[in-house]
């Protein structure tokens, strides 16, 4: 239910509380007071009356005064229907006071007649105040209460006309109150849907003084803060966009076509820029340097970092590609970026001979797929590795040889590959991920890494990517 | 998200400080950890367990953070030592090279 109705509904309610009860104390003190009003001018008139009778004046003419007189008293045209002196009173003194035959004047034997219209009226109709007068006389005073109950109802009901329309007047002035009273609300209720829609070109204007115009004033500027933060938001979303354009850039464009070597790779970033990276370097003597690495962190620092170690590593490797040189080279970039780790996997594949040279600075070291064994494991010992670059300082960067016969394989990984989880907390791990290489040893490199990525991709279900994911394979196919 | 929250309780010996980590170690423990790591620090005690709910997962910004932490004890000479974490963050340890300045036990009392 709207608000406004509500607080139509309470202020039309709290003035029903009000006023019922005090049209029924009206109502009833109206009555009462009406009663009282009747009762003295009646004992007045009466006294009047007595008077009048004692001084013998009950003639025509006097009675027709008095009458007049209770008329007035009265207030009311019917109220009296006759006055009679009996028994025995005074001579031919009888006048009935009936309006339907006043001024007609009574003589002796109609006395019959009015007691037979008392008895006929004995009924809640009429009332009767008598007096008992000195010397065995008596003034009977009749007036009928069905005028004046009627008029009583009449007032009463004009009372409850008042009570209805005084009501309605509170009904609607609630109503009219409780629109003003809202209509601030009802805007920025208005506003903010709009802001929910999307438009935050919206304002209000401030029409209040009070609470209600401050939160209006409130809502303006916190619409100029978001629309703000909106386009700062779009601005480096656009930035970011550029620069994960940029550092897609960065990876290698198509695979290394060389003879006796079948290479696929990818990156997949779950950041607008990632931290994960992989290269491919030709050297001058028909060698290819590979590199795979992961620096710890997302956005456009570790992105930046990642285009810097490129930069770095493909200017040392021409240099001296020896695994050593290379690593301590991307140790110092990354030293210099500040806080920040990078873990890096170099190796240097012969495709001539099969030779591998593999070196890792803190990352997860090659699996070695051998094709005559059907075996996978790890091409060097995770204790062989040095410590991460940007960590701890390196004694040296051991590098190991591997020689691959012919279907054998090479497999570079970053850690999103093994800790991608299933909806149930349950890791890929190394396990899983030597059995898919065996299991499609025989298939092309891209036919592995894709088998693998549908893998990983099955098993985290329905859950979001959680860390970036570099993969390289490489399968050496010896020259007959 | 997939992570576990992070909830880090220490514990003061008298010869050990224990540093307790229930949950996943990733970037949104980074402010808890180094709060208590301070305050350990404020302690004069010279040797520290990290304690592992042996079900945490520590991601690269985790792994990040116990490399600053480890690397801030070595300049302070504060032992470190471990318990508690799953044989993949084992090699991660090794890897990184967490493991030639830390000590990993199987439990308190080993220290």
């Amino acid at each position: 239910m709207a608000l406004r109705y509500k607080i139509s509904i309470l202020a039309a309610a709290a003035v029903l509380v009000v006023l019922i009860p005090m049209s029924l104390i009206y109502i009833r003190a109206l009555a009462k007071a009406e009663e009282e009003e009747i009762q003295v001018r009646l004992r007045t008139t009466g006294g009047l009356m007595t008077t009048g009778l004692f001084a013998n004046e009950l003639e025509s003419e006097s009675v027709a005064r008095q009458h007049i007189f209770l008329r007035s008293a009265l207030d009311v045209d019917k109220a009296i229907l006759f006055i009679a002196v009996y028994p025995g009173g005074i001579e031919g003194g009888v006048a009935v006071l009936d309006r339907t035959r006043f001024p007609q004047q009574l003589k002796g034997s109609d006395w019959e007649l009015i007691q037979q219209f008392v008895e006929e009226h004995t009924d809640p109709v009429v009332k009767y105040v008598s007096v008992i007068l000195p010397r065995d006389r008596q003034l009977l005073m009749g007036y009928s209460i069905g005028d004046i109950e009627r008029r009583r109802l009449i007032r009463q009901l004009q009372a409850i006309g008042w009570g209805i329309g005084l009501t309605f007047l509170a009904v609607a002035g609630s109503v009219f109150f409780a629109r003003r009273l809202t209509q601030p609300i009802r805007d920025l209720a208005f506003g903010m849907s709009r802001v929910a829609n999307g438009n935050l070109e919206v304002r209000l204007e401030r029409q209040t003084g009070d609470e209600i115009g401050a939160l209006t004033q409130d809502f303006n500027q916190m619409v100029a803060d978001l629309q703000e933060n909106v386009l700062e938001r779009q601005r480096m979303s656009h930035e970011l966009d550029i620069a994960r354009r940029i550092q897609q850039g960065l990876l290698p464009q198509s695979e290394p076509e060389i003879p006796g070597l079948d290479i696929s790779g990818i990156c997949l970033t779950y950041a607008e820029v990632g931290g994960d990276y992989y290269d491919y370097v030709y050297l001058k003597d028909g060698r290819l340097a590979i590199a795979i690495g992961d620096v710890f962190g997302h956005g456009v620092s570790s992105g930046l970092l990642a285009a810097a170690v490129q930069g770095c590593l493909h200017n040392q490797v021409s240099t001296d590609p020896a695994a050593s040189e290379v690593l301590a080279a991307v140790d110092r970039v990354v030293r210099s970026s500040g806080n920040q780790l990078m873990t890096l996997c170099y190796a240097v594949m012969d495709p001539h001979n099969g030779l591998a040279t593999v070196a890792s600075a803190g990352h997860w070291p090659p699996y070695h797929y051998t094709a005559r064994t059907d075996m996978a494991e790890p091409a060097h010992s995770y204790e062989a590795a040095a410590p991460a670059l940007g960590a701890f300082p390196a004694d040296a960067y051991p590098d190991h040889q591997v020689s691959l016969e012919s279907g054998d394989i090479l497999a570079f990984y970053s850690d999103g590959i093994l800790e991608t989880l299933s909806p149930d907390r349950e890791m890929y791990g190394e396990e899983r991920f030597c059995d898919a290489i065996r299991r499609h040893a025989g298939s092309t490199a891209r036919e592995i890494r894709d088998a693998i990525l549908d893998e990983v991709n099955h098993l985290r279900g329905e859950m979001s990517q959680e860390d970036d994911i570099a993969l390289v394979i490489v399968k050496y196919e010896a020259s007959s | 998200m997939m992570h576990r929250e992070c909830t880090i309780k220490v514990h003061k010996g008298s010869e050990l400080v224990t540093i307790e980590i229930l949950g996943d170690l990733t970037a949104s423990a980074e402010k808890p950890l180094n709060e208590a790591y301070r305050e350990v620090c404020n302690l004069n005690i010279r040797d520290i367990l990290l304690k592992f709910d042996g079900r945490s997962r520590i991601n690269s910004a985790g792994t990040t953070i116990l490399v600053n932490l480890v690397s801030q004890s070595q300049e302070k000479g504060f032992r470190v030592f471990v318990t508690g974490i799953s044989k993949h963050s084992r090699k991660i340890f090794e890897l990184v090279g967490l493991t030639r300045y830390t000590t990993i036990v199987e439990s308190e009392k080993e220290i």
